[in-house]
Formats: structure tokens, sequence, C-alpha cells
């Protein structure tokens, strides 16, 4: 990927991921849920024969987080293109240093048209983007930004918090966990992928209760 | 898809049993079917679903509305997120919902009778948006009525069962003449570019007039049949099926049936290029269809064969006529016949049911 142009990748990257919360009701958007949809995006994408985003992430004990996709949140904000709601102080134990957090709405009327063009050109993701949100709202308030700490490759011991998670980036794509279970959901059917999305949340919400 | 599972699912590979296992529920089966379409299955489901619980709730009604993504960013004042409405377990009636396609959003309690739950939709604001009414009845009797533009547009509305039926031969030909009478009997009822016809007035079929067929056909048993899963196209050793009506949700995985399969054949006398397809070609093209309907549903396991054809040419000479040089073959291979008529233009439609009605036939 073009290093100039991942910036503004990122940043239509946060548009589409605020779009697809707000159609299933997720909206003003935690920033904590946010992270973990992008996290869910990059490793699920490939269920819909999509590359993911970014294959690598760095593993939290609070679960997945990325620095380029806050940047980016925050530069939005700073365009005047999100809102930012509820921002508060907070000490974040796995930085060990104060942040600000927030939940982020999108101004609608100045990025529709972005939004637009961007289902145009890339249909098959917008779709995906959809789906995945639509099903990921199954997951209760509580669970929201907590999920990912369950999710079949982040939660996978192989690899230590403050380790790197790769699932493509230089690993073997077969070692994204979170896929293979995406399609070893209902062996021997022929499932549309979308469908998968919906039994991947589905599971992972069983997953998450059950650890309260 | 062109990517394999592996075994290796990481935290989860303790779970792979359960995976492999898994209940299906429809949704995400649905994605290529118009918004309102699927929007409607949903809530047909949704309804069937809850009314499968002991506890359900047959006292009020409920509205259910497709709202556009905006609306969800300042929605109406004391909406909650009901994150599992979708599994049934969860009261419906009094309230509002606010849905999006996949019938996931808010919901609104409202006070009072059906006629404060229309009062409600107004002063929501959500009178002039697509909504299902649910009118919920014990004994399977529970009704929805779909207005596509919104309860003020009272005039436009339709109302469907809640309650499912299974797809037998007849059944499926019911939905097909439903689809028939609304969409394919003559050129005037669908826009040029989903029609049939190249050049109707000249008896021209499109190149991708059994694409069309196909989809709207399609699109008739989704709606018929919501907890089916109606795929086209599918691949096997034997070929590629038209149709397949299969009941694979809400059933444990070794409960699938494989409902019917359906072999459409289009009956052309003209191409797109007007080049003529003689009578050999066409019986051809039917003794084709019985013995591809047969092979589908025998290597596949299907309950019922159908050869659907949809006939094209100048003169409609009736089922008997057409079906009378391969009607023994059916019998014996098990395939059953269904027959409809395209019309060229409306004028020749009417022109043949008076002559119909004038002959006795």
């Amino acid at each position: 990927m073009d290093i100039e142009l991942i910036p503004r990748q990122q940043a239509v990257r946060v548009l589409v991921l605020l779009d697809a919360l707000a159609r299933v009701g997720l909206v003003p958007t935690w920033a904590r849920a946010l992270h973990e949809l992008a996290y869910l995006a990059n490793v699920l994408s490939p269920v819909f024969d999509l590359m993911p985003f970014d294959a690598k992430l760095l593993k939290r004990s609070s679960g997945p987080y990325y620095p380029e996709l806050q940047l980016a949140i925050d530069h939005l904000v700073g365009g005047a293109l999100v809102d930012a709601l509820s921002v508060e102080y907070r000490y974040l134990e796995d930085d060990k240093r104060y942040s600000v957090v927030a939940s982020y709405r999108l101004r609608r009327s100045l990025v529709q048209a972005a939004l637009d063009r961007h289902t145009e050109v890339s249909p098959e993701e917008a779709l995906f983007m959809r789906e995945l949100a639509s099903a990921y709202s199954v997951l209760s308030d509580e669970q929201l930004g907590r999920a990912g700490l369950e999710d079949a490759r982040y939660a996978d011991r192989s690899v230590d918090v403050d380790n790197v998670i790769d699932f493509g980036e230089y690993a073997s794509p077969s070692k994204n966990f979170s896929r293979n279970a995406a399609l070893a959901f209902a062996a021997g059917r022929r499932l549309e992928p979308a469908e998968r999305l919906y039994l991947y949340l589905d599971h992972l919400r069983v997953r998450v209760s059950h650890v309260g | 898809m062109s990517a394999k599972p592996s075994t290796d699912a990481g935290a989860w590979t303790a779970e792979l049993d359960q995976l492999t296992s898994a209940w299906l529920s429809g949704q995400g089966s649905d994605t290529d079917l118009p918004e309102s379409l699927r929007f409607l299955l949903a809530i047909r489901r949704l309804t069937l679903s809850r009314e499968c619980e002991p506890d359900c709730e047959f006292d009020r009604a409920a509205a259910m509305v497709l709202v556009p993504p905006v609306f969800f960013e300042s929605p109406p004042d004391g909406t909650r997120r009901r994150p599992l409405l979708n599994n049934g377990n969860y009261s419906l009636t009094g309230q509002l919902h606010f849905l999006n396609v996949a019938a996931t959003g808010r919901s609104l309690d409202y006070a009072g009778d059906e006629g404060a739950m229309f009062d409600a939709l107004q002063q929501t604001k959500a009178d002039t948006l697509p909504t299902v009414v649910y009118a919920p009845k014990p004994g399977g009797h529970s009704k929805l009525s779909w207005y596509p533009k919104g309860i003020r547009d009272e005039a436009n509305v339709m109302v469907i069962p809640v309650a499912v039926e299974e797809p037998t031969a007849a059944l499926i030909t019911q939905a097909i003449d439903g689809v028939y009478r609304g969409d394919l009997i003559t050129p005037d009822l669908v826009p040029t570019h989903d029609s049939p016809w190249k050049k109707a007035g000249k008896g021209w079929a499109s190149d991708h007039a059994e694409m069309q067929v196909q989809r709207t056909i399609k699109l008739g048993l989704h709606g018929r049949f919501p907890t089916c899963r109606i795929v086209a196209e599918q691949p096997g050793k034997d070929g590629r099926t038209d149709i397949e009506v299969v009941g694979d949700f809400g059933v444990a995985p070794g409960a699938v049936t494989n409902f019917a399969v359906l072999e459409l054949k289009v009956l052309r006398e003209k191409g797109s290029t007007g080049i003529t397809y003689s009578a050999k070609d066409i019986a051809e093209h039917i003794d084709n269809g019985v013995t591809q309907a047969y092979t589908y549903g025998a290597d596949r396991n299907f309950r019922e064969r159908i050869l659907c054809c949809f006939d094209m040419r100048a003169s409609n000479t009736g089922a008997t006529i057409v079906f009378a040089p391969i009607q023994s073959k059916a019998n014996d291979l098990g395939v059953n016949l269904r027959f409809w008529f395209l019309y060229r233009s409306s004028a020749r439609y009417r022109k043949c049911k008076v002559a119909a009605q004038l002959t006795g036939g």
C-alpha cells in the first residue's frame, strides 16, 4: 500500500465503520467498539474474499486498538466531519498514561457523498461492513468493546500481551484463526458469506456471556 | 468462495464441533435481495421465532419500521437498543421497532391500543417510512400488514400471514402463478432492463430471458417460503441447478430437507437478433429439461423435481400439446411439468382472453 495514501484510506475507513455502526443503531459509537469492529473487519474480511486492511496489531490486555485509526478519527473530528461526544480524560492501563476517550458520530450531511462514492467504488466492501456491523449489533452495550478479547485469533494463547498478532502480514493467512473458525460453521452446507458473519458474532457473544 | 477452511481455529479450536453443527437462522442468507423484501423476510422470521416461544404475547399490535441510518443518529426519546430482538426470546408487542434491513435497531414502548400505535408512528415521524404492522393472534392466525410507503399511504397495504407452509409442488406452482400474473404475463409489467423480451412486439426474446425469469421466480419463492433457502445456480457434478428450495433454517444440522429443484426453460421462437428456433430445437430443449430436472433431483435427493416452461412463442397451444412428446418420460421419472405462457403485449393478452371465453377454452 502506498504510504502517502494510508492516512486518507484510514480516514475513509473510519467513515465507513461509523456509517455501518450507525445503520444498526450503534450511534454514537464508543471508541473501543469502533476499534473492535475495525479488528473484526480485518480478521473476517477473507470470508468475503476481501483483503484485510491491516493484518497485524499489537495485542493489548484491554482489546484491539489501532493508533493509526485513532489518529484518523482525531483528524476527522478536527476537520468537523465527525462529532466527538462524551469526551473524558481517562487513565489507560495499557499505555500507562492519560488519554482522551470519547464516542463518535458522523456529521452525515458532510460525509454522505463520500460514503455514497465509496459504495459505488467498493460495493463488496460496503456490503461486508454493513453485514458485519449488523452481526456485531447482537452484542449488548456491556459486551461492546470487550468482545474482541474472546475472538478466535485475539484470544489465542500463542501470542502474549504486548506482542504482535500477525494473521497475514508476514505470517501465513492460515494463521487467521478467526477466518478459519468462520469457515468452519455448518460443515458441508453451502452458506452465504454474510451468514458466516452472523454465526461468528453469535458464537462470540455466547463466549463473552460466559466470561461475564 | 476461494478460501478453504483450516481446522486451526485458535482459541476456538476446542469448540469446532459446535461450529460445524451450528443451527442456521437465515440471517445473512439473503443479501442479494431488494431491501424491502429482505426486511419483510427478516420480520416474518422474527415474528415466527417469537411465536414458537411458550411465553409469546398475543395481546397488542407492534410496528416494525425500516429506517434510514440518519434516523438512529437522532432517535426519538425513549428508544432503547434491543440486541437480541432477532432470537425470539423477547417481547415484540406493544412496541414500535425501528430497524434496518436485517431487523436490528431500537425499540420504543407505546401506551394504548392500535390507534395509539399509529399516533406514535406519526409522532416519531415514522409514518412515511416502510412499515410492517404485526397483528398477533394465537393458533397461527397472526397477520403482517406491509405498508411500503408508510402508514400515511394507508391504501397501499399488503396483508401477509405470519404462518408458513411447507413447499410442495402445488404450493410452489401457486407461488410461481402469483409471480407470473404480477410480473411476467405481459411485457408491460416490468421495466425494459428486467424484461425477458428484447423486442416484445416482434416476439424477440432477450439473451438474458432465462436469467430474468429465474430472478423473478426466485424473488417470488423467497416471499412465499421465508424459512427456506432459495438458491440459484448451485454447481454439482451433474451441472448447475436453476433454483433449489431447501429447508435448512431453524432445524438441526441432520434435519435439512431438500424440498424441490426447479429446472426453468424459456421456449423461444425468435432470439434477440430475430433468428428463428425450429420446433425440433424447442422440443429438444424441453426434453433436456426433463432429463436435467430428474438428474438433479435424483442426485441431490430432492423431494420434488419440477420442469417450469415459460413459452414466449407466438401461439399459446397449451401445456397438453407442448408437453405431449415428453409427458410419459416425465411421468416415469417423477418430474412435474408446469407451463406458463408469456404474451407479447397486453393487447394480445386481451384478445386471447376474449377468444378463450368465446370458444369456452
